[in-house]
């Protein structure tokens, strides 16, 4: 069992996307802005963060780059969650951040369980 | 007969002096008689004995013709010797030996010098005397002073040679003709113009070498008349002569008539001057003018209908007031004057406002312009202008520099652009506008693209776990209805996925991001998804791949192409028709095509397949259920993206076949918007139609 930490500001994206890793037998919590998760990622560990980018106060992208200036996070894994589309391997100014993996909304289930196991192992 | 002509022919004393000697004893019977004939003859008579040179005989005319007495011959043999000019020194020991060999020329010719120290020149006639074993023992002669003779026949030499240097200076032909037309003198230029070696026409008949042969019996007839008197004489004509090599040229002949015995006509003495070339350039320049008049009256017709009937107004202006000298109608309806007398008391910042839009006087600047025009012929400007009724204007006008009887003055042509400007500006506006709105839109779909996903992905999420009984168990009709909210998201996604697309390549930032790879991998990936498909419905689908080098593209992307290419492909082939996928490579480029065997395009639709949002109708609608019609004109932005080019073969009930290509060395790509492809699209329309 992982446990993972979801980013969003969509209440009901946080639940559903919850409801499957769940089901997946995993533990998850949630943080519905980036200081939060932050936060969050200092008090605990986790295995995975999902981070959504188009998000208020402070973006996902703003997110992964305190993540990775931090010396005890720096080589915290995420993957993104998001709308926006970025062929496969993202923009440059993301890809530098080192994302594990980029999902993209809306997500189909079969193919989304499937990846996320393969980035937990 | 002697007795009476003292002044005796050369050659009758010769006679005589034969008759002397030949009849010796004759003559020493009446030596004395003939002596006084001898010593009475002014030509000094001689006889010298060989080779002494003993004169035996010198008459007394000796002191006449050589300035010594007959006596100072007798006294000194040889005395000749004594008194030749040293010049004839040689000439006499020639002539010394000569007569020693018994050679006795008829004549000598020799200078002397006489007691005066004066040169004269002697003429001797010889006559040798002969003994009966023919030696010579004498030779007799006559003498005579021909100094004077010499002096005339030098100076008639050196004034014929001077006449002759004169008629070969000339610039004129110089031709003489007897009263028989033959030619009797012609010089150089005459020789130079009809192309003849000098002195071979000398003698020969001028009608019938030189005059062309149509021209000979009138011009002959005339000349017949002239020698006979007959014709009133012809002081100046011109007539063609006919050079060596068959040219003509045309001659202006002086002619003067030369006189022999009073009343007869010796023959004709004309000055000819070659004036072909003259004439050709005179004929040239008189039809040179002819043809500039017409121009002229033409130009000038030309002008006038301009000036009359422009809309522009048209004005002149002279120095040094640069008021207007003149106006024609558009000008005094542009200003609003009464008539054209109003108009030209006036310069144009009397019809200017106070100040032009720069902020400048109105004077200041018309002085500028018109000395910018002055200095470079002509200068065009934008000008606002007043009407005499006061109200302004803007114009646009062309000064330009002309020549009016021979003071330069400045023609002003003024054009009223009011509309034009209004129209430029609402141009301007209106398409500013549809930028802006264009901008909008594409914001719009853009954003609205990203809204509308962020709600589907919880519906998503919940309608699978329901399908999956996450959520516990579904009833049949539960299943059917959380089916049906699955499919119609997935369709939902793909048309917001499609605009957001299309979005993105109108407002140009698509990017696409390349990496060099296999393309043949790329199509056989996609080809081993599709086959399964197209069997479900008994479509063939067959790959044939080329040998092609890795090349440079967006993976996603193109993958993205290929895909909607073949699902085209698929839903438009009926059950049983194939689908054909090619990659070859074709110069620099790779060739993608995707056939199928469906119902094909028709012509008219060829054309706008590849624009957003279109559909064919109908038989495209019925068959193609949700479609969002946005997959090829993506297509097209993506291929344009990479540099490629896409097209369309295609004929009803014939199938469609496809075509993309991407370029192998592909350096230039821009990644980060579309406008090296918009130049392409007209290209590809072109291609379509095919």
């Amino acid at each position: 069992m992982k446990k993972i930490l979801i980013v969003d500001d969509e209440t009901d994206i946080l639940t559903s996307v919850k409801m499957i890793i769940e089901k997946m037998g995993h533990e998850v919590k949630t943080a519905n802005n980036g200081k939060k998760a932050l936060l969050m990622l200092k008090k605990e560990k986790f295995d995975l963060v999902l981070l959504d980018i188009l998000m208020p106060i402070m973006s996902g992208k703003e997110v992964l780059e305190k993540i990775r200036k931090d010396p005890k996070l720096k080589n915290q894994k995420v993957a993104f969650l998001s709308v926006v589309k970025l062929g496969k391997q993202g923009e440059n100014s993301i890809q530098k951040l080192n994302p594990i993996e980029y999902f993209e909304k809306p997500i189909k289930m079969g193919d989304f369980e499937k990846r996320l196991e393969k980035i937990l192992k | 007969m002697i007795k009476n002509d003292k002044l005796l022919k050369p050659n009758a004393l010769l006679n005589i002096l034969e008759d002397l000697g030949e009849e010796k004893k004759k003559v020493e019977k009446s030596e004395k008689k003939y002596r006084g004939i001898i010593h009475e003859s002014r030509d000094a008579i001689y006889r010298m004995s060989l080779p002494s040179g003993q004169y035996t005989l010198m008459s007394r005319a000796a002191k006449q013709v050589f300035g010594y007495s007959s006596k100072e011959f007798i006294k000194n043999p040889l005395f000749i010797k004594k008194i030749i000019h040293p010049n004839f020194k040689n000439y006499f020991k020639e002539k010394w030996s000569d007569l020693l060999k018994d050679k006795v020329p008829k004549i000598y010719e020799y200078k002397i010098i006489d007691k005066t120290k004066k040169t004269r020149w002697i003429h001797q006639s010889n006559k040798a005397i002969f003994n009966k074993t023919g030696k010579i023992i004498a030779i007799e002669g006559i003498c005579r002073d021909i100094t004077k003779q010499k002096k005339s026949e030098k100076a008639l030499k050196e004034s014929k040679e001077r006449a002759e240097k004169y008629l070969d200076l000339a610039g004129n032909i110089i031709l003489t003709l007897n009263s028989h037309g033959e030619i009797t003198l012609l010089n150089k230029k005459g020789y130079e113009i009809l192309g003849h070696k000098p002195d071979t026409l000398i003698g020969k008949n001028w009608f019938n070498i030189c005059i062309p042969r149509k021209d000979v019996k009138s011009i002959k007839e005339v000349f017949t008349k002239l020698m006979a008197g007959e014709n009133k004489f012809i002081k100046n004509h011109e007539n063609i002569v006919l050079t060596s090599d068959g040219k003509e040229r045309l001659i202006s002949w002086h002619n003067t008539l030369l006189n022999g015995i009073p009343g007869k006509i010796k023959g004709i003495l004309s000055s000819g001057e070659d004036i072909t070339e003259r004439r050709k350039s005179e004929i040239e320049i008189k039809e040179l003018n002819k043809k500039l008049k017409i121009k002229f009256k033409e130009s000038q017709e030309k002008y006038k209908t301009i000036y009359e009937s422009s809309s522009d107004a048209i004005m002149i202006l002279e120095p040094p007031t640069w008021k207007f000298t003149s106006a024609n109608p558009a000008t005094i309806k542009m200003f609003q004057a009464k008539d054209e007398k109003e108009f030209i008391t006036l310069g144009p910042w009397n019809v200017s406002p106070e100040k032009q839009p720069n902020g400048q006087s109105s004077s200041n600047e018309a002085k500028k312009m018109i000395e910018k025009a002055m200095k470079e012929g002509s200068n065009l400007f934008d000008w606002t202008h007043k009407r005499i009724s006061g109200s302004d204007f803007p114009a646009t006008i062309l000064l330009t520099k002309m020549n009016i009887g021979g003071k330069d003055v400045l023609q002003a042509t003024v054009r009223d652009v009011s509309e034009e400007k209004i129209a430029e500006i609402k141009l301007k506006d209106a398409y500013e506008e549809l930028k802006t709105l264009d901008e909008v839109k594409s914001n719009f779909l853009l954003i609205t693209s990203h809204e509308l996903k962020t709600p589907i992905t919880p519906i998503m999420i919940q309608a699978e776990m329901l399908l999956n009984k996450d959520l516990g168990p579904l009833t049949g009709k539960q299943k059917e209805g959380a089916e049906m909210i699955v499919r119609n998201m997935k369709r939902l996604t793909k048309l917001i996925n499609d605009i957001l697309d299309v979005s993105k390549i109108s407002s140009k930032v698509m990017k696409i991001q390349l990496s060099t790879k296999d393309i043949n991998n790329t199509v056989l990936k996609i080809f081993k998804e599709k086959k399964i498909e197209a069997e479900k419905k008994n479509i063939k689908l067959t790959l044939k791949t080329g040998d092609l080098p890795k090349l440079k593209f967006d993976d996603f992307r193109i993958s993205q192409v290929i895909l909607n290419l073949i699902d085209n492909a698929i839903k438009f082939t009926p059950e049983k028709g194939n689908i054909r996928i090619e990659t070859k490579r074709k110069g620099e480029k790779v060739l993608i095509s995707i056939k199928d065997t469906g119902k094909g395009i028709s012509k008219k639709d060829l054309t706008k397949i590849f624009k957003p949002f279109f559909q064919s109708k109908p038989s495209y609608m019925e068959q193609h259920r949700g479609g969002t019609g946005l997959g090829l004109a993506i297509a097209r932005g993506i291929i344009n993206n990479h540099g490629g080019q896409i097209w369309v073969v295609s004929k009803p009930k014939k199938g469609a076949h496809f075509y993309f290509t991407l370029p192998i060395k592909n350096t230039e790509i821009k990644t980060k918007n579309l406008k090296a492809s918009k130049a392409k699209d007209n290209k590809e329309e072109k291609g379509n139609t095919k």
